[in-house]
């Protein structure tokens, strides 16, 4: 049983459990608050009946042509216990929702290589590999960077599905735009 | 009007210093503006740059000036403008950006880009009047509409911040919904957010018909990006106007669609019983509830909606929502609130519904806080029978150990039923302990079942072997709560050695899952019960708390990490956190500014609130007084000069408005209703921590007062900006009554997993507050000695009797580190169930008094404290005996040779009685430091043998790994233990090793006073 309602900034004083998660990364407060200034209804909690934060999702909109137009998801993140209740397939659902409102032509989104259990999961969802970004996440203690994966998955705009075809599979950082 | 860009000659000539100012090169961005400015000597955006240059090379004054001269200027030019802004900036007086661009918007009428920063200067101070002149004036030049929404925010920010309700209903808003209006009737509405801020201001009017034509109207067609759309805004709107059948009947649907979303629940019962509230009328009895409850076709329509969403969702065999079964309790449990224990319930008994949720969830984590609410639904004799049935349901739901070899996927399913077998042990462990069985338990007995934990913990191990260490690991719960036995056992009994046996049940947990958050948290309360800092610092750091984190999870460090005297990791974390508020300051400013420009106005007052309720943390002031309080006592006059540490300005603290932002529900533990940390007790606690505060910015206040007076007879200049402290007399008076306040009898423990118990505690039980008055009291007189002598005779009385307070409380500092504490073996040396608790705590931390680190921290604080208010009043001694070395030049020749006043000699003998005190405190601390050592010795035999040890090819980890295959008779990692002993040693020498540096350096000022 979820209660879903917009993040709000007090969020940020509630959401430890979600954000001690080892692979949830805590932001400078500056960077939620943008996303909630610029793009409010991309940002999303899940709240269990007793109050606790389940979880949230953080996205937003954009592109520099009609083609590329696309919704992003930045983070995604379910509390430890609350896993396994398809609680981060809702959230999913609901930035598709949104992004198929502001007519994007698909949903990407950026994962860890090593993360299977994200990657099996966003494949269930219909995402797929778009590509891959080298050395995209640096790590801070001097072990070897980790490519990410960049997953598409194209919303009902993109009739043709032309949004998830690619001809460089694996790309640099610096050739992100 | 004048001209706001600069011509193309002086733009090539100032290129190159932005480009130095970039590089770092102060210096010489500063010599080129020079250059600039002989060849332009009237170069306004020259001047600025030098400006800037100057500040970043650290000549504050001297920019500060050359930036009023340019103001005095009133610049136009955009470089110059955008300049200053800059300098305003880094200097944190974005204040004076307003009065700037004021006089560049009155010299360049109309000029739009400055109007727009103007508005932003005003956002950034909550000026929200002169928001709403400078949109307007902005609309009217060039009428777009974010300028005149800009303006209408304004007016609604007025509304809510005004403390006058009449002024917001009467004035405010009315006209703010009129200016709304007027552009609707022009069919000038272009954006969504446009549509939401006037629905925003229908509700704050109460205008909730009104609303409601505008969602179904034209402009409702706009709203489209919230979540459920339009329908939402509908039914929210409609909530309002407490259509209930229309808001049960839509969430009907909603819940048929999605019967998991506990909104659509919530609003289906809150419209249901609203409506059945009105059915219901006037009834009063219970047995005419009962009567109607059976008759009432609503309540009999709303059961029965509820049970064929439960029944459709049966059917779902592999894959049940948690939902319906909740919806179902929650119904229940509002009927009970209600109406009264009705005769029948529709759903059956409500033990029978709680076992069913058992049933279904408890393989989920969640399931024991999703189902805390309803168990109040029981009687006593049900909560009993509940727990009895439970375990009767899950031992049937055991299966037998399987062994032996078998393939994947089979492995896979053993795998996931053992995890789901755990996790139902794991329930009804929780559900025992929040009825209240642990508490029945002994000591014996509650260390026998931590044993059992540990066990279990052992045995599931296999079964997660394979999964990823990121992940969550469902054994985890066990050691969390063998760990939770023991520090209740610690509770009952005050035996210390069960929280060495706590630290080794977590450090065991935590080994073997790295990542758990939860033991880590739990584990630096154990350790900073037991006095040792050091392994906490490593903890907090593996976990990456950080930017916000501070402000919610810093309380977990920041207190002990200064009452155990780990000195310069306060500094670094005080400051990490200081850091953090100026910041988020900073940053969260700049996106209250993005909100106006992207026309997210409905966040605007949600931001206004965040910032404020940041701003009045608990721990931003808590975090600044304890940093500049504890520079003062562990660094000034010993390695730098007080007096360069009085640069800061102390604001004043609003202690009505102060926030507590700490986060106690991180880490909650299941317990009984009386044993639970409630919300009263983090009140109450807050409530002392505030008195903390309070009593450490007395100190603070008066330290400096003190300081400051002396600082500025030296250095004839002012060290503190802003406003005028308070004199030191009124200071003490207040600080007296504060004082007068403090009870000891008031502060009560809590329980090991609640808030911190405060440090006012151990203050007033050291006299630590009335020691201090008396010392500012003698300070405050001997200041004043020369223009008032009346004072002479009673000038010791203080300062005697806050030497001899002080000389107590040392005194009763003495038993040593190792104290002879008998501890009571609970042991049940049970061959068969041999688990790490079983090992002895080692002897070189079996005996710690951990209490007594902490007593000699406080000692040495206030020794420190007194010594250098005391020494630092050798000024006044001075300068008397250098009037009297005048006075015998003048009257050389002549025989009367004035002698000494008697206070100096007084003065003198304080500052001996000072050097004793201090020589038995240094004594203590190096008597409980080497005896630490001696044992740290002792521990570095074993661990040459355990070096020896990690050369032999077989590494640690598949050590460890082969204890998990010998299953049953795991050996205990006794490693461990060690760990324990030397972090903990280790970190008790630290604190010996600072204390002894604060000591040291003040028995230095005290030798060097005693020859003036």
């Amino acid at each position: 049983m979820t209660l879903y309602r917009p993040f709000t900034c007090e969020d940020m004083l509630k959401f430890n459990r979600v954000n001690l998660d080892p692979l949830t990364e805590t932001y400078a407060v500056g960077f939620y608050l943008q996303y909630l200034a610029k793009w409010p209804e991309y940002f999303m909690v899940a709240e269990s009946p007793g109050g606790d934060i389940m979880g949230y999702i953080m996205g937003k909109v954009e592109g520099r042509t009609s083609d590329d137009w696309h919704g992003h998801v930045t983070a995604l993140s379910v509390s430890s216990e609350y896993r396994r209740i398809r609680l981060a397939a809702e959230l999913m659902q609901h930035l598709e929702d949104v992004s198929e409102k502001k007519k994007a032509m698909f949903v990407d989104l950026f994962v860890r290589k090593s993360n299977q259990v994200a990657v099996k999961m966003y494949e269930k969802l219909g995402y797929i590999v778009y590509r891959t970004v080298l050395d995209y996440y640096s790590s801070p203690n001097g072990e070897a960077d980790e490519d990410a994966y960049d997953m598409r998955k194209p919303t009902s705009w993109d009739v043709n599905r032309k949004s998830i075809v690619t001809e460089k599979k694996v790309i640099l950082p610096e050739e992100l735009n | 009007m004048a001209s706001t860009v600069l011509n193309a000659v002086s733009e090539r000539r100032l290129r190159p210093i932005y480009e130095l100012l970039d590089n770092g090169n102060y210096k010489k961005a500063c010599h080129e503006t020079e250059k600039v400015l002989k060849k332009q000597k009237d170069l306004i955006a020259a001047k600025v740059l030098k400006t800037i240059a100057l500040h970043r090379m650290g000549k504050e004054e001297e920019a500060f000036d050359l930036s009023n001269e340019i103001a005095m200027e009133a610049p136009t030019d955009e470089n110059s403008l955008q300049g200053l802004s800059l300098y305003y900036k880094e200097i944190h007086r974005t204040e004076l950006i307003c009065p700037l661009y004021e006089s560049a918007v009155r010299l360049c009428p109309g000029n739009e880009e400055y109007l727009t920063h103007l508005f932003m200067a005003y956002v950034r101070h909550e000026q929200f009047q002169e928001m709403q002149r400078v949109a307007m004036l902005l609309y009217k030049q060039h009428p777009k509409n974010p300028y005149l929404f800009w303006g209408i925010m304004a007016i609604v920010l007025q509304a809510e911040n005004t403390t006058d309700k009449k002024l917001a209903t009467k004035m405010y808003l009315p006209l703010a919904e009129k200016m709304v209006e007027k552009h609707v009737k022009a069919g000038k509405i272009e954006a969504e957010a446009e549509v939401k801020l006037y629905l925003m201001i229908l509700d704050l009017m109460g205008k909730h018909e009104k609303a409601l034509e505008v969602v179904n109207g034209d402009l409702g067609g706009k709203l489209i990006s919230d979540i459920g759309g339009r329908p939402a805004a509908l039914l929210e709107v409609q909530k309002k106007l407490e259509n209930w059948e229309f808001v049960n009947e839509e969430n009907k649907k909603l819940l048929k669609q999605k019967p998991d979303v506990w909104n659509y629940a919530l609003d289906y019962l809150d419209s249901l019983f609203h409506q059945l509230d009105i059915e219901r009328g006037s009834l009063t009895e219970e047995n005419n509830f009962n009567e109607w409850a059976e008759t009432s076709t609503r309540l009999q329509e709303g059961i029965q909606f509820i049970l064929n969403l439960i029944t459709e969702e049966n059917t779902l065999l592999d894959w049940k929502r948690r939902g319906p079964y909740l919806l179902r309790l929650e119904m229940l449990k509002r009927m009970k609130d209600r109406f009264g224990n009705l005769r029948d319930s529709c759903f059956g008994p409500a033990k029978q519904l709680c076992l069913e949720y058992a049933l279904d969830f408890s393989p989920k984590p969640f399931c024991f806080s999703d189902l805390k609410p309803y168990i109040s639904l029981l009687t006593d004799e049900e909560k009993t029978q509940f727990l009895f049935e439970l375990k009767d349901q899950q031992s049937s739901l055991t299966s037998s150990e399987m062994n032996g070899v078998c393939d994947e996927n089979l492995k896979n399913e053993i795998m996931k039923k053992k995890t789901k077998e755990i996790q139902r042990h794991v329930f009804t462990v929780e559900a025992a302990r929040y009825l209240g069985e642990h508490e029945k338990l002994s000591s014996t007995e509650k260390f026998i079942l931590a044993q059992d934990f540990l066990q279990k913990h052992e045995a599931g191990l296999k079964h997660v072997a394979d999964r990823p260490p990121t992940d969550p690991c469902p054994v985890d719960s066990y050691c969390v709560l063998a760990a939770r036995l023991m520090m209740d056992v610690y509770s009952d009994t005050g035996d210390t050695l069960y929280l060495w046996r706590c630290a080794y049940v977590l450090e065991y947990g935590i080994q073997h899952s790295k990542y758990n958050y939860e033991m880590k948290l739990m584990l630096i309360k154990v350790y900073c019960t037991l006095g040792a800092f050091s392994p906490c610092a490593d903890l907090y750091d593996s976990m990456e708390v950080k930017h916000m984190q501070q402000d919610t999870l810093g309380y977990t460090v920041c207190r002990h990490v200064v009452s155990l005297g780990h000195y310069h990791h306060a500094s670094q974390v005080f400051q990490m956190a200081r850091n953090f508020y100026t910041n988020n300051n900073k940053e969260s400013l700049e996106c209250l500014i993005t909100c106006f420009r992207n026309g997210t106005f409905y966040k605007v007052s949600e931001f206004v609130k965040y910032r404020r309720r940041i701003h009045k943390s608990y721990h931003a002031a808590y975090v600044q007084t304890e940093h500049l309080l504890m520079d003062l006592f562990t660094q000034g006059d010993i390695d730098q000069p007080v007096t360069a540490l009085l640069t800061s300005d102390i604001k004043p603290i609003d202690y009505n408005t102060l926030v507590d932002n700490r986060d106690l529900k991180v880490v909650s533990d299941v317990r009984s209703k009386e044993r639970q940390v409630s919300e009263e007790m983090i009140k109450k606690s807050f409530e002392h921590e505030k008195n903390w505060l309070a009593f450490r910015d007395f100190l603070l206040r008066c330290m400096y007062s003190v300081l400051i007076r002396d600082h500025d007879q030296t250095h004839n200049g002012c060290c503190c900006h802003g406003s005028p402290e308070p004199i030191l007399p009124t200071l003490i008076t207040q600080f007296e009554t504060f004082c007068s306040t403090l009870h000891k009898s008031d502060i009560e423990d809590y329980p090991m997993l609640g808030p911190n118990t405060t440090r006012i505690k151990l203050s007033i039980e050291s006299n630590y507050p009335r020691m201090m008055l008396l010392v500012f009291k003698f300070c405050c007189d001997f200041i004043n000695l020369k223009s008032n002598p009346d004072l002479e005779s009673q000038l010791f009385n203080n300062l005697t009797l806050a030497i001899q307070l002080l000389q107590e409380y040392v005194a009763t500092c003495k038993e040593g580190i190792y104290s002879n504490a008998n501890h009571e073996e609970t042991d049940q040396s049970n061959e068969s169930s041999k688990t790490g608790l079983n090992q002895s705590v080692p002897d070189a931390i079996i005996n710690i008094n951990p209490s007594f680190v902490e007593r000699l921290v406080i000692c040495t604080e206030m020794f420190s404290i007194c010594v250098l208010l005391i020494t630092r009043l050798k000024t006044v001694v001075t300068e008397v005996k250098m009037d009297l070395q005048r006075q015998k030049r003048r009257k050389k020749g002549k025989q009367t040779n004035s002698p000494l006043p008697a206070w100096v000699s007084g003065y003198q003998s304080a500052i001996s009685s000072y050097s004793d005190i201090g020589d038995a405190l240094v004594g203590e601390v190096k008597k409980m430091k080497q005896d630490v050592e001696e044992r740290m010795l002792d521990l570095g035999g074993l661990e040459i043998k355990d070096k020896e040890e990690e050369k032999t090819p077989a590494s640690s980890e598949t050590k460890e790994d082969n204890c998990v295959q010998t299953n049953g008779t795991v050996t205990p990692d006794d490693k461990l233990y060690h760990k324990i002993m030397k972090n903990s040693l280790e970190s008790y020498s630290v604190s010996c090793k600072q204390m002894l540096f604060v000591l040291e350096g003040r028995m230095k000022n005290l030798k060097e006073t005693s020859k003036v």
